[in-house]
């Protein structure tokens, strides 16, 4: 009888894990979809009365931080004021299309996770107010992530801090391009991979979203660089970045309305089919 | 749980629960409670079938044991080295298949999953095991 009841518990137990390594497999798929839905909405009312407090606190010390900025902003303000003027004058003359601004949605973050080994966060704006998924997501000093899961009130934020995060970023001076990505190591530290080695990269340079991107608009900054490695036995270099966006402080962003232009899709689309 | 947070170090509770279980319950209901608060965790950490399978091959490893030793009467430190011991084989299983299966980054958290969070559950089960009534 006993040697029956180990059979049946063998048996149990191995269907059990079987079911696991099914959910760990097929996480992404639809079904499964719904369920992190429905448990990002809970997840999300169960936080956010914790998330006030993190808001107070935070208002503290953004408080000293903006009456620094405030200073600081009032002197560029009038040298912008100016600049904005002679700007004006030479896009007349280039007859350049005025650039067009990505409307932002104002948002809080309702509850975050970046300790663990699947850093997320969950901010208070869902499909309601336009949200949806592929939608960057940026504070005041740049790049945050991107919304991955859209429910109605809530949404699901890939930060940078994620393995599986991608960004096409640029290096401003000599404009090289290359795959940002997490490095792993530290919370606030990125890499840029795919840079050639011909290409000089040096220390302080700002790397921000590259216009070869249709996920993310240009511009967006990322983050500086503060050391380069050369690639040992390949012929591009590993540049590491300190993110520009503090996500452990981060207590509101703003979503940017921006969506892939299909024109760029369907073209891909197309040279897909061709080859 | 997670905001019961020590030095980037977690106390698992729900182990703590289900080791418990383990001296009360037998195998089979042991197993099904471990593959619910697993799936459960899970769903609340997005970390789908990664707590799910941990605990689930924890207490199949451990029950038995538990089984044999629920009749002795053990000192503080007994204790406080078995669920050390259990949080240590869970958490190792739980390192393991986020590596293996590559899904999520835990090489950064290495310390803290395998020896910072199994020293913070062992000290909160055993405080856990002097006050708790029979």
């Amino acid at each position: 009888m006993r040697r029956i009841n180990d059979v049946q518990d063998y048996i149990i137990a191995a269907f059990l894990l079987l079911v696991a390594i099914g959910l760990m497999v097929n996480r992404h798929d639809g079904g499964l979809q719904n369920m992190r839905k429905v448990s990002v909405t809970v997840l999300s009312f169960l936080e956010q009365p914790l998330s006030q407090v993190r808001v107070y606190r935070q208002a503290i010390s953004t408080n000293t931080y903006l009456h620094r900025q405030n200073i600081l902003l009032q002197d560029e303000l009038s040298r912008l004021r100016s600049a904005e003027q002679q700007n004006e004058i030479l896009r007349n003359l280039l007859n350049l299309r005025e650039q067009s601004t990505v409307p932002l949605i104002p948002v809080s973050v309702v509850s975050k996770d970046l300790t663990s080994v699947n850093s997320s966060m969950t901010i208070s704006a869902g499909s309601a107010d336009s949200v949806e998924a592929g939608m960057p997501v940026i504070d005041s000093n740049g790049l945050v992530g991107q919304v991955i899961i859209t429910d109605k009130n809530f949404s699901q934020v890939l930060p940078y801090s994620n393995s599986m995060f991608r960004v096409s970023g640029q290096v401003e001076n000599s404009r090289a391009y290359g795959i940002v990505t997490w490095s792993g190591e530290s919370n606030h530290e990125l890499m840029m991979l795919h840079v050639p080695e011909t290409i000089e990269v040096n220390p302080g340079e700002i790397v921000s979203t590259s216009s070869y991107s249709n996920q993310y608009p240009p511009g967006i900054p990322i983050g500086e660089v503060t050391r380069i490695e050369k690639g040992q036995g390949i012929e591009t270099q590993t540049i590491y970045l300190r993110a520009y966006s503090n996500l452990f402080t981060l207590a509101e962003a703003f979503v940017m309305d921006f969506k892939p232009d299909t024109t760029v899709i369907h073209l891909n689309e197309r040279q897909q089919e061709l080859f | 749980m997670r905001h019961l947070e020590i030095f980037g170090a977690t106390s698992d509770l729900v182990l703590l629960f289900l080791l418990w279980l383990a001296t009360k319950k037998d195998k089979t209901a042991c197993l099904l409670y471990a593959a619910s608060l697993g799936f459960l965790q899970d769903s609340l950490t997005d970390l789908w079938g990664v707590h799910m399978f941990s605990k689930t091959l924890t207490i199949f490893i451990l029950h038995g044991y538990l089984n044999r030793i629920k009749e002795k009467q053990l000192l503080f430190w007994q204790v406080f080295l078995f669920i050390l011991m259990s949080a240590v084989i869970h958490n190792g299983i739980f390192f393991g298949v986020t590596l293996f299966s590559d899904l999520y980054t835990a090489g950064f958290l290495t310390l803290s999953i395998l020896i910072y969070s199994p020293l913070y559950t062992s000290f909160i089960g055993s405080f856990l095991h002097l006050v708790k009534q029979d």
